[in-house]
């Protein structure tokens, strides 16, 4: 203790003892206190990130004018409609660089091309992180309440879903992640409700189970309940994990509450399905065009076939066949809000069809499922279930109705605070790895959870993610002018007899008419000015192939005569288009001259050759429709709009516009009006 | 040198208009040391004289002066943080930001505040519990104990208005949990809650007040406490010594009594 | 006692300092069994995806001996950019000789190339993968390439799709054909697109697209053109060497 406190008074002796020495030592620590706060901004971490630029720029062919715009500093862009203060391009500076596009390190390199300007919406709109920050570990990583670390760069296409609620070319996993919260049934439980005040509606479709007893069986309900994907890979329903007490009380207590459906299934006349030929099924079956809507696997296991309606690879497992005749017969009396048309079979066709589907089984599917009759108690301890799982909100029963506030509202997930989300151990601290990772394991985060679980590739969850990631509360807050509005279906409804002919015949389900309807099929809201009456009646009495190698087909209605021609005069006269003038160049008009310019036009100029076919001999183009009997299908005021102008009258179509003068598209216009038909149509 | 600088200083201290700032003059007199505490307005608070013994780490740690040097910190600090920071909803957690990232020294300033406030109740608390348990709270000093007290209450409350200041996660719950205890108070509870937030909610209204609270009316009252706290210091006899040690009954030797002469 | 405190604060640094030295011990190192002499691609080279996006098809690949036998228990380690991510990185290969890993795209749009290393007899033997990570501009370009181009341009059909390659008297350079694309430049090639075959005095039978894409649809058509092309297309760039 001596020697430390003779070293301390002989130390402080020779600091102060002198009072010039004294006023020296004093002024000398306080110039270096001084110097701290100067020298911690000079050796901070974005001080080092501008003087790696500036070596950077300094070897390169442009350095002159790169050095002239570098901005030293700490930089920001502070939009305060948006609440953006983004200090990000102190580092990163040289983003708008277009010399730079090459650089690979970050963070000098240059942004990649977008469509919007950077100072326009800054960073954070899009990256997440927090703007303000000035150090890395901060501006990317910093997870405390109220802070978003960086998006990686997978669901960066969440950031574009703020604004744009349509769906756009560039954001295609967007757009898928969208697609499947409204066919994977999400918002049937999660309430979505989007920026403009609509709510996010459910695309699926799930069968009401009111009369259910008279479509299946208990023992089938009870294997579905089990494993859904195990009957159909395809269906979208997820598989609840129930054990088999469970399956069989929920299977007992549908079936118990299942009513007769008061359709009259009883007078249907079955015609007998023996005599006939053991491969009319499969024909019938590929003439209806079944295919369009329902997919079946094939031997090598490939789904081959539409995802409109149920996958029908092992119908003959669940359906009765009374139900399943009664149904091909006219599917709209056991669910009148089917998209299945009314195709107006012959009994014999029925008998058929129905034979050929129901050999569609699998021996093994349900093999060893025995079910004892059900007691009171189990009814009463299923339909406690069907109410806890939340069974009707997607499907439709007797006894429980579609539950409230079932599930977390989603609205705004995309903003849920990390504070208040569960992190099992191993996860990465973010919100896209916890929304993957709920999506994948629905109850791996505690017990008691009900979510389902879906059987989704690892591409349709980042999808998934990506579209729940753009439901922030930035997307809700945004000034009005910034939202971009989604294309919204109209609810437009054919009126009169006719109308009631298109509902049967489920127009709608392919056909897009005046904003009502699905893109399977062409629209038809300009057909009365498009084609011709005659053709009109033709194809709907026989649809033959128009465009060459698409798979979906319009399938063939047996339509009586005076159902035919109601609806051909309805499309004639209702779906006529203003636009369309119907005496643009008639061809009574077109002399031999103006054909072979239009011929000349056709095969030199424009070289139409390379996608139609307007003779079978030379040409061989087979992308968009054959041209060999357009003269007799479409009108002449039709085939002039649509060579002046493609995309008007059908946006998006794939036929370049290519500014062609009134007198060329004249010319091409008489040329192809004289590719008419010999006398009967060929049908494909 | 040395005799140059002094003869300096000499003609420096001898101007006019250093005897006009500093009247007595200095000098080693004990009637100039004894002036030159006296007729200084921060000083004169102060005894003129004070036991040596008091001068020692032991005697009282010196917690009343580091509490007042943390305070002294605090309030250059928290005049420096002003000069950044808003008062109202969304920009006060944006100038913290802003004071991390941007401002130089930004965080060593606020770090600085808030260490101190922390390092400024537990001295306090420390003062307070030298000073019971030694005694200096007898006659005449019980005034002073009761300004102290009133002290340590102004502390606390700088403290706890200081805290939603950030506006943070921690500090809207901190306040929240605070003031709902207030109103557990019985009979004035919800009456003291609403004065206390200038409202229902934690909200606007409640961060200004704080702030004004916190800024303004809270550190002038307790300047004017500290000031009365030590001139009641003076007043009362100087730092009390204790009169517990036992007195010396046995015969002082020389090594005692020479350090008792120096 | 000066001393010996600063001697136990010495000890105490020198103790924290050495366990804090020892990392945690690595995962079990995979044992290879067997060495190859040779690694070929299997599947799953030369892709196309967005950036940050796991690969569609896994990259499988194959260690054979000097005599073309497969090699089961080799040793196949994985390497990439920085921020491309394999799972697994190494790999044993399998009793049919290959050995099979995702690929996670890095962040930066353009080539990636991918080497998958086993240790050989006397040397390591590399094979070298390339794979193509697109960024927005590119991936737009490759829905509107899919849409309106790939029709004529890729000859090869697929089960939704019947290509006209064969049905066009004079045939359209793919993509990929680096050789021939390379030499024109964005700007000739926007004139192309925009104005057709008779701008650069080429078969009408490609038609002008100026009415049909706006000049950003055919800027990220481009901009996926020069991203897919083999060889790789290398702009005109500066005088000196960039670094």
């Amino acid at each position: 203790m001596q020697t430390v406190k003779k070293f301390l008074s002989s130390l402080w002796q020779a600091l102060f003892g002198d009072t010039m020495r004294a006023f020296g030592v004093v002024s000398a620590a306080l110039l270096i206190a001084l110097a701290i706060a100067p020298a911690k901004d000079h050796f901070s971490e974005w001080h080092g990130y501008q003087g790696r630029y500036l070596s950077l720029i300094r070897d390169r062919g442009d350095a002159i004018s790169l050095r002239r715009r570098v901005q030293p500093g700490i930089q920001q862009t502070w939009l305060p409609e948006l609440g953006v203060v983004d200090r990000c391009t102190t580092c990163h500076q040289g983003l708008k660089e277009s010399s730079l596009a090459d650089v690979h390190t970050q963070p000098f390199r240059k942004h990649p091309a977008i469509p919007h300007s950077l100072d326009g919406f800054g960073c954070v709109t899009c990256h997440r992180g927090q703007g303000p920050a000035t150090t890395v570990a901060e501006a990317h990583y910093s997870d405390r309440a109220g802070e978003d670390p960086i998006l990686p760069a997978r669901y960066i296409e969440s950031g574009c879903g703020q604004c744009h609620q349509n769906a756009l070319t560039g954001t295609p996993q967007l757009n898928l992640g969208r697609q499947m919260l409204a066919r994977y049934g999400c918002v049937s439980c999660h309430s979505v409700k989007l920026p403009d005040g609509t709510t996010l509606t459910a695309s699926d479709n799930p069968p009401s189970l009111e009369h259910i007893a008279d479509k299946t069986t208990r023992e089938w309900i009870f294997t579905w309940l089990k494993d859904p994907q195990a009957y159909a890979a395809s269906a979208t329903m997820p598989n609840y994990k129930l054990n088999d007490a469970d399956a069989s009380d929920i299977s007992a207590f549908l079936m118990s509450s299942s009513t007769q459906h008061a359709g009259d299934t009883a007078t249907l006349v079955t015609a007998s399905a023996k005599n006939v030929d053991p491969t009319a099924g499969a024909s019938l079956y590929g003439q209806s065009f079944c295919a369009t809507c329902h997919a079946v696997q094939n031997a090598a296991g490939n789904l081959v076939g539409g995802d409109v309606g149920p996958e029908l690879t092992r119908i003959g497992n669940k359906v009765k066949p009374e139900w399943l005749q009664a149904w091909i017969e006219n599917p709209r009396t056991y669910d009148s809000k089917t998209l299945m048309p009314h195709y107006r079979f012959t009994p014999q066709q029925v008998a058929i069809l129905a034979d050929f589907l129901k050999n569609k089984s699998d021996s093994d599917y349900g093999a060893n499922v025995h079910l004892n009759a059900a007691t009171p108690l189990q009814i009463a301890h299923g339909r406690k279930l069907v109410a806890e799982l939340g069974c009707a909100a997607c499907h439709k029963m007797n006894g429980v109705s579609k539950p409230e506030n079932f599930a977390p509202d989603l609205s705004r997930i995309g903003s849920k605070p990390l504070a208040q989300l569960i992190f099992l151990p191993g996860m990465e601290h973010s919100l896209p790895s916890y929304i993957t990772r709920k999506i994948k394991q629905p109850r791996g985060f505690g017990p008691g959870l009900k979510m389902p679980q879906f059987t989704l590739t690892n591409a349709q969850t980042d999808a998934l993610t990506t579209a729940l990631m753009a439901l922030t509360e930035r997307s809700q807050s945004m000034p009005a002018k910034l939202r971009v509005a989604a294309v919204r279906e109209s609810n437009y409804q054919p009126a009169g007899h006719a109308g009631k002919l298109m509902t049967e015949l489920a127009c709608f389900s392919c056909h897009r008419i005046n904003g009502h309807g699905s893109d399977m099929a062409p629209d038809l809201t300009r057909e009365g000015s498009s084609v011709q009456r005659q053709w009109l009646d033709d194809f709907l009495k026989n649809p033959n192939t128009l465009r060459p190698s698409l798979i979906r087909r319009m399938p063939r209605f047996n339509l009586s005569d005076s159902d035919r021609k109601e609806l051909t005069d309805y499309i004639m006269v209702a779906y006529q288009s203003p636009d369309i003038d119907p005496d643009t160049a008639p061809s009574a008009t077109n002399t031999p001259a103006t054909v072979e310019h239009g011929r000349q036009l056709f095969y030199s100029k424009y070289a139409c050759q390379s996608c139609h076919i307007a003779d079978t001999k030379t040409d061989k183009g087979y992308i968009g429709p054959t041209l060999t009997q357009v003269g007799s299908r479409l009108t002449p005021a039709w085939i002039y709009a649509w060579m002046r102008n493609p995309q008007a009258l059908r946006p998006g179509t794939m036929e370049p516009n290519q500014n062609l003068s009134d007198e060329d598209a004249r010319a091409l216009t008489a040329f192809l009006m004289t590719l008419k038909s010999s006398g009967k149509q060929e049908t494909k | 040198m040395p005799g140059k600088t002094d003869k300096l200083i000499e003609q420096v201290e001898h101007s006019r208009v250093w005897r006009s700032i500093f009247r007595s003059g200095t000098g080693t007199s004990t009637l100039h040391r004894a002036l030159a505490i006296q007729q200084n307005v921060f000083l004169h608070l102060f005894s003129n004289k004070v036991r040596k013994r008091m001068l020692s780490v032991s005697s009282t740690w010196y917690l009343g002066t580091l509490t007042f040097g943390t305070f002294l910190i605090l309030i250059v600090t928290g005049v420096l943080l002003m000069l950044y920071y808003h008062p109202s909803v969304p920009q006060a957690y944006a100038d913290m930001k802003d004071l991390q990232f941007v401002v130089s020294s930004g965080l060593f300033l606020r770090n600085l505040h808030r260490w101190s406030a922390q390092a400024m109740v537990f001295l306090v608390f420390a003062h307070m519990f030298k000073v019971f348990y030694r005694g200096a709270y007898r006659a005449p000093r019980e005034f002073n104990w009761v300004i102290g007290v009133m002290l340590l209450l102004i502390t606390l409350l700088l403290s706890y208005t200081g805290y939603l200041l950030p506006w943070d996660q921690l500090a809207y719950w901190a306040i929240t949990v605070g003031s709902n205890i207030s109103s557990a108070v019985p009979l004035v509870g919800s009456k003291i809650h609403f004065l206390l937030l200038g409202g229902n909610q934690v909200n606007a209204n409640a961060l200004l007040r704080f702030y004004v609270l916190h800024c303004v009316i809270l550190p002038l009252t307790a300047l004017l406490f500290v000031a009365v706290h030590f001139w009641r210091i003076r007043k009362d006899g100087g730092l009390y010594v204790q009169q517990s040690e036992p007195k010396k009954l046995a015969a002082p030797d020389d090594a005692v009594l020479a350090k008792e002469a120096k | 006692m000066i001393r010996r405190s600063m001697a136990y604060a010495a000890l105490l640094l020198m103790g924290v300092g050495t366990g804090c030295k020892q990392k945690s011990a690595p995962s079990p190192a995979l044992k290879p069994t067997a060495i190859g002499a040779a690694i070929t691609e299997s599947s799953g080279g030369k892709q196309v995806g967005p950036t940050g996006t796991a690969l569609k098809d896994p990259l499988v690949v194959q260690v054979n001996d000097e005599q073309g036998a497969a090699v089961a228990g080799a040793l196949v380690d994985f390497h990439g950019p920085a921020s491309v991510r394999f799972e697994p990185a190494s790999v044993l290969t399998d009793s049919s000789g290959q050995a099979t890993t995702a690929v996670v795209l890095g962040t930066i749009s353009g080539r990636y190339q991918l080497s998958a290393t086993t240790p050989g007899k006397a040397h390591a033997v590399t094979l070298q993968v390339a794979e193509t990570a697109l960024g927005y501009q590119q991936q737009l370009g490759s829905i509107l390439a899919d849409k309106y181009c790939n029709r004529c341009h890729n000859p090869e059909s697929s089960a939704e799709r019947v290509s006209n390659y064969d049905n066009l008297e004079v045939k359209p350079h793919p993509f990929t054909e680096g050789d021939t694309l390379n030499k024109i430049s964005d700007a000739d090639l926007m004139a192309i697109i925009q104005h057709g075959g008779p701008a650069l005095s080429r078969s009408a039978l490609m038609p002008p697209y100026a009415n049909t894409l706006s000049s950003a649809e055919v800027q990220a058509i481009i901009a996926y053109v020069r991203v897919v092309s083999d060889p790789p297309y290398r702009p005109a760039g500066t005088v000196y060497e960039q670094k």
